[in-house]
């Protein structure tokens, strides 16, 4: 479909946005509370795996350019529908969950942070509206959202770090490994839930148009993301040392220290509701995917919104009002972490060989 | 059809709006008491909160008085603001708050980490909004102006933050002094204000106490208790060790002539071992003027030699004087300001036994240069 | 059959005072018929009348055509449709007893002489502009395009106006597909009537777009011609001075007549002004009313207070009182719009002075607020053909950003973008060259590079040649 068409460069954009936006929130604090200072080391490492699983990933579309091949078309031919159905499940409940969890870190920072109280039906209803418009528009419109935005949002996570960086002692983060070597990398395992941020360019393989460079773009995209997740987890780390598992909000905390004269007013609310964009635009992206999943499990395709897959996607929005979300994500990381791992860091490895199978597989059929 | 469509839609569209304004509930700036700084006190068994609250004028009128003090009683702090919004019918807004004065009856006696932790997890306080405590109670503090400007809390935090520097005294905000009291050795220190009555010369208000606020000493504490005073001696001792304080300032005589001399910047290179402390500090000073700019070395057009050795060397005699008496008090009451504890934590990692280790078990060798500049 | 065609006709007029019938005889006999409030007398008189009086021995009225000479439209009927239009357009119809019409061009000029355009007037640069008459403009057209790879497609639409339409691209700029497209839209019309060359962009408007324009407008010959070099398409319509661009680009909208006569700094300067005046002017009264009700942290205190200071005695809630100055400045824009000049002035200053300041005195609206109205409203008028709009905009999402703070704002905001950048008609995406990014095209977006340094068409365009000199 041409409406979801995405050119490498703005896959590459997204891709930075979706690195970058949904691990200032709650992460920080969490891995600060695992390894203390050292969970700046954690990020490194999951970035490694990434950074390998997106480089088979990108083999694999640059296998798929011509052939044009969707998902389901590749699983389906390579290791049989009712597998392909089975991953589509995991991937549902993994998008499904990233965007409650990412929600929900949204509803502490308006509400929590910019003082406005509201019920998570109202909060969440704007959103999935808002979503649902987007993909009625196509993954297109979403990708040249990104490009579109991308500077503003850029200018301020520079604006809102500019302040902490001048001030921070990074010979706070000494001495590297404190927390021992292995526990910084089954933490990077255990954790792995917020990362592998790849996994939505699965859902948009048959509309990636490749003109001359692929890895180029996506990969200095992939590296610049890393380099500001760590850079800002470094320097949240060495700010706020004991305090910092105590803190939520990472970016709600950086963005306080930024204003250094009292009298000047919250001006970091203005810049942390732009970078708050990049956020919307990964939830936004979530629930595309998630809604391409009812798509593909179902075999349909469909042209215009289907508002009963709306609908339930919807619903599962609500999932954070009856479960506490930190409850939720303990029990993912609990039980979810082997299948997860399945669609996050084995499929893309598999990916390359699915796809050339699935090519060949339709090319002798045509024959 | 379509435009029973397009009733439907206006309807959706109207109902949507009425439920979202129930829904979203936040506080109009009227409605909102404002607090600018808090002094806390401790009385009877009870916190004494005093705020001072941005009061609007009349109408048009922007300039005269706009702040209130409200003072209120409660078991904790969170309470305090719950009473503070009580007593105005405003809720109390924390986001605007630039100081915190604790009193001396409260600072001496309790622990107040209850206090320092409700206000750096908040969300809304700033971390660097300035802390300090004072001689005497709060609300006086509060309650009494200051002839240099309109509100008592931005007063006090444009003197702790602006002229810190300048005058040789290290400041301290929130953030920086709870991270003292979690980690590490767990010592850290607070401001002490005072407040020097003088006459009074406003005419409007013939009533009230007129003064100013001296900043000169501090306290230390350890877990957000009283250890002891660091008195003017002492802050100056701890100026010279600190790199981003300049301003300190020694009088030296020549020729039977009276000079003061500031320093307009400094080097100093602290090594930590695990038994010893070697600390090497380069003084760069000139001539004290009349006009406040030249103490950073703004204003200096002239290139011939203004310092004689001999007043070079009154200096280092003098810094090295207070600087060993600042170490010895830190060595007697055992608390850090200098850091040597997380010197130590970088090279060797975090323990137990080190967050133990009493600064009695350092041997400490100071080396004091001065150099005009 | 022939004679039917005039009978025809004189059925279709019967009654009608202007209906002129002239017969004569040049070896055949000839009826000569015109509209006479159409039709210019003196050309009836020397390209119709007196040739035909010299004429003795024609066997057709093809002959006729032949021989005169001395009129330049001169041209065979092919059908008794298009005898009507050309008799309505003030063409004189010139019949034989059996077989043939010729129309021989006699129409009057009565409309506006070329005078500076007053929607778009420019301190340096040409100042003709478009006028109603259809043919004046193509004048204007070709005389800026002197080439023949200058082409027209000539179109009629409307039943009952028979409209003639123009539509002007060059030949190896503009990409045929493009221009097929646009002829083919433009033919489909049904329309009892096209006044005026709005109508049609309606139609032009691929997605039917809701608040945003997506066809251009100019009135100025200059800047259609600008438009045409870049790969554009130009649409002409008779009684319209207004003529339509396409494809359209967003960007189009913050660049002005006179940019291009400017010096490429200055130039830049002014639509970076224009482009944050239309941001702030949509965004000001709902984030000042989000920071009121929710966020007022934001403010820095110095000026929190002077809010505090001026909303205190006001009896509307933020949202109210912004609402009610939007308002209050939109009827002011409109009541304006309609007055003669000299009543206009009057009524800026009532509504200024009296309306503004007796509402602050009053305590009825606080002096922020109808600051940040009359500020947000200046700001539209730095895009005058989308005032409309961003004022319809900006009340959305000032209420949007009552109802639900910074939140609210942010998605209205997004949504709107998204919106935007879904666009895309005649293969063109309407935010180009930004989402898509076209970094070649950036050299004449908000920022602009000197004439000489622009050396390459725009590629959110489709054109056939990419090289301006080529």
């Amino acid at each position: 479909m041409d409406k979801n068409r995405v050119s490498a460069d703005q896959l590459a954009l997204m891709y930075f946005l979706l690195i970058a936006g949904g691990k200032f929130l709650t992460l920080p604090s969490i891995l600060a509370g695992d390894v203390g200072h050292d969970s700046w080391l954690v990020l490194c490492f999951s970035f490694l795996w990434d950074g390998i699983c997106l480089a088979f990933l990108l083999w694999a579309i640059k296998i798929n350019v011509n052939a044009r091949l969707d998902i389901a078309d590749i699983l389906n031919n390579s290791v049989s529908r009712p597998v392909g159905i089975a991953l589509f499940a995991i991937f549902f409940v993994i998008f499904v969950l990233r965007a409650d969890i990412l929600l929900s870190s949204c509803f502490k920072m308006f509400s929590v942070t910019f003082d406005v109280s509201t019920n998570w039906i109202v909060f969440a209803l704007p959103f999935a509206a808002l979503a649902f418009f987007a993909i009625g528009r196509g993954f297109n419109a979403i990708a040249r959202t990104s490009q579109l935005l991308f500077g503003l949002i850029a200018l301020s996570v520079v604006a809102l770090l500019v302040s902490p960086l001048t001030q921070t002692d990074f010979a706070e983060l000494l001495p590297i490994g404190q927390a021992g070597w292995g526990t910084i990398v089954k933490t990077s395992f255990t954790r792995s839930f917020w990362f592998s941020d790849y996994i939505f360019i699965y859902f948009v393989l048959d509309g990636i148009k490749v003109k001359k460079h692929l890895y180029l773009p996506v990969f200095t995209a992939f590296f610049a993301g890393a380099a500001l997740t760590v850079l800002l987890n470094a320097v949240f780390v060495a700010l706020f040392g004991h305090l910092a598992p105590n803190f939520d909000l990472a970016m709600s905390k950086i963005g306080i220290f930024s204003v250094a004269s009292t009298a000047n007013g919250r001006w970091d609310w203005l810049t942390l509701s732009v970078w708050l964009i990049s956020v919307i635009i990964k939830i936004i992206v979530y629930i595309f995917c998630a809604y391409k999943c009812i798509e593909k499990i179902f075999g349909a395709n469909f042209v215009k919104i289907n508002w009963f897959a709306a609908a339930f996607v919807t619903a599962t929005l609500a999932v954070p009002l009856f479960v506490n979300t930190d409850g939720l994500l303990n029990t993912v990381i609990k039980w979810g972490l082997i299948p997860f791992a399945v669609v996050q860091y084995a499929l893309p490895l598999l990916m390359p060989l699915f796809t050339r199978t699935a090519i060949d597989k339709t090319e002798a059929r045509y024959e | 059809m379509s435009s029973i469509k397009r009733i439907a839609v206006l309807l959706a569209a109207f109902v949507a709006i009425g439920f979202v304004s129930q829904s979203f509930k936040g506080s109009n700036v009227l409605d909102r008491a404002i607090i600018l700084g808090m002094g806390i006190d401790f009385d009877d068994d009870q916190l004494v909160l005093t705020a001072e609250i941005v009061s609007p004028g009349n109408g048009e009128e922007q300039v005269g008085t706009f702040s209130k003090t409200v003072t209120v009683r409660g078991e904790a702090i969170g309470q305090c603001i719950q009473y503070v919004a009580e007593q105005t019918g405003k809720e109390a807004s924390l986001g605007q708050c630039v100081v915190v004065v604790l009193g001396q009856n409260y600072f001496e006696q309790r622990d107040f980490s209850d206090t320092v932790n409700y206000l750096i997890n908040s969300d809304s306080f700033k971390e660097s909004a300035i802390i300090c405590c004072c001689s005497g109670s709060a609300e006086y503090i509060f309650n009494n102006g200051n002839a240099l400007s309109q509100s008592v809390s931005m007063s006090i935090a444009a003197m702790l933050l602006d002229q810190a520097e300048n005058v040789a005294v290290a400041s301290n905000n929130l953030l920086d002094y709870t991270r003292s009291q979690h980690e590490l050795d767990r010592t850290g220190y607070l401001n002490l204000i005072t407040f020097v009555p003088s006459a009074n010369s406003d005419a409007q208000q013939p009533d009230k106490v007129q003064g100013y606020f001296t900043y000169s000493k501090a306290a230390i504490f350890r877990q957000s208790k009283f250890v002891c005073y660091l008195d003017e001696t002492d802050v100056m001792g701890k100026a010279v060790f600190d790199k981003d304080v300049s301003g300190d300032s020694f009088v030296v005589y020549d020729d039977g002539m009276a000079y003061t001399l500031k320093a307009t910047h400094k080097k100093t290179d602290l090594q930590v071992s695990d038994s010893a402390v070697n600390a090497d500090i380069t003084l760069y000073v000139s001539l004290a003027r009349t006009d406040s700019a030249e103490t950073n070395g703004f204003f200096n057009p002239q290139n011939k030699k203004l310092i004689s050795d001999a007043m070079l060397e009154q200096v280092r005699q003098r810094a090295q004087k207070l600087a060993q008496s600042f170490w010895d008090k830190q060595v007697r009451y055992n608390f850090d300001l200098l850091d040597v504890h997380k010197a130590l934590k970088r090279k060797q990692g975090e323990s137990q036994a080190l967050s133990l280790k009493p600064m009695s078990d350092f041997t400490f060798t100071l080396t004091v240069s001065v150099k005009e500049g | 059959m022939n004679k039917s065609w005039f009978d025809k006709l004189q059925t279709l007029y019967f009654g009608e005072d202007d209906f002129r019938v002239r017969e004569i005889n040049c070896g055949l006999p000839l009826r000569a018929v015109c509209l006479d409030t159409m039709c210019d007398d003196a050309k009836v008189s020397n390209f119709v009348l007196q040739p035909l009086a010299y004429i003795k021995r024609a066997k057709t009225v093809y002959d006729v055509q032949s021989k005169i000479a001395v009129g330049t439209g001169v041209h065979k009927v092919p059908n008794f449709y298009a005898a009507v239009s050309d008799f309505t357009n003030g063409y004189t119809l010139v019949f034989d007893e059996y077989n043939g019409c010729i129309a021989i061009d006699t129409r009057t000029v009565t409309g506006r002489s070329v005078i500076e355009p007053p929607t778009s007037m420019v301190m340096r640069g040409p100042r003709e502009g478009f006028v109603e008459d259809v043919k004046v403009n193509i004048t204007l057209l070709r005389k800026r395009l002197k080439t023949p790879n200058f082409k027209t497609v000539n179109l009629t639409v409307g039943k009952y106006t028979n409209t003639a339409v123009c539509v002007c691209y060059i030949d190896g700029i503009a990409q045929k597909k493009i221009v097929n497209d646009i002829v083919q839209r433009i033919d489909a019309i049904k329309i009892d009537g096209v006044l005026d060359s709005s109508y049609l962009a309606r139609y032009l408007d691929v997605h039917k777009t809701f608040v945003f324009r997506r066809v251009g407008v100019t009135e100025k010959p200059d800047i259609a011609v600008g438009k045409m070099l870049e790969g554009r398409v130009a649409v002409i319509v008779d009684g319209s001075p207004m003529v339509l661009t396409l494809p359209y680009l967003f960007v189009e909208d913050v660049q002005s007549p006179g940019d291009y006569y400017e010096n490429s700094a200055m130039t830049t300067l002014s639509r970076v002004l224009r482009f944050v005046s239309v941001i702030a002017s949509v965004l000001l009264p709902a984030l000042y009313v989000c920071l009121q009700t929710y966020n007022y942290q934001i403010i820095p205190l110095r000026f929190l207070i002077t809010v505090l200071n001026a909303s205190e005695a006001i009896p509307f809630s933020p949202l109210t009182e912004m609402l009610l100055v939007l308002i209050v400045f939109d009827i002011l824009r409109e009541a304006n719009l309609r007055m003669p000049s000299a009543v206009g002035i009057s009524l800026s200053l009532v509504g200024a002075i009296v309306l503004g300041d007796a509402a602050v005195q009053a305590g009825l609206l606080g002096a922020p607020a109808v600051m940040i109205g009359a500020l947000s409203g200046i700001g539209l008028f730095t895009l005058p053909d989308n005032t409309l709009i961003l004022s319809l905009l900006r009340l959305i999402v000032t209420l949007v950003g009552g109802l639900m703070g910074l939140l609210g704002v942010t998605l209205s905001t997004l949504c709107v973008i998204i919106y935007l950048a879904s666009m895309q008609d005649y293969k063109t995406p309407f935010l180009a060259p930004f989402a898509p990014d076209i970094p070649e095209d950036r050299q004449d977006a908000v920022t602009q590079i000197s004439v000489p340094s622009m050396t390459e068409r725009p590629h959110s365009v489709p054109n056939t040649n990419k090289k301006r000199r080529g």
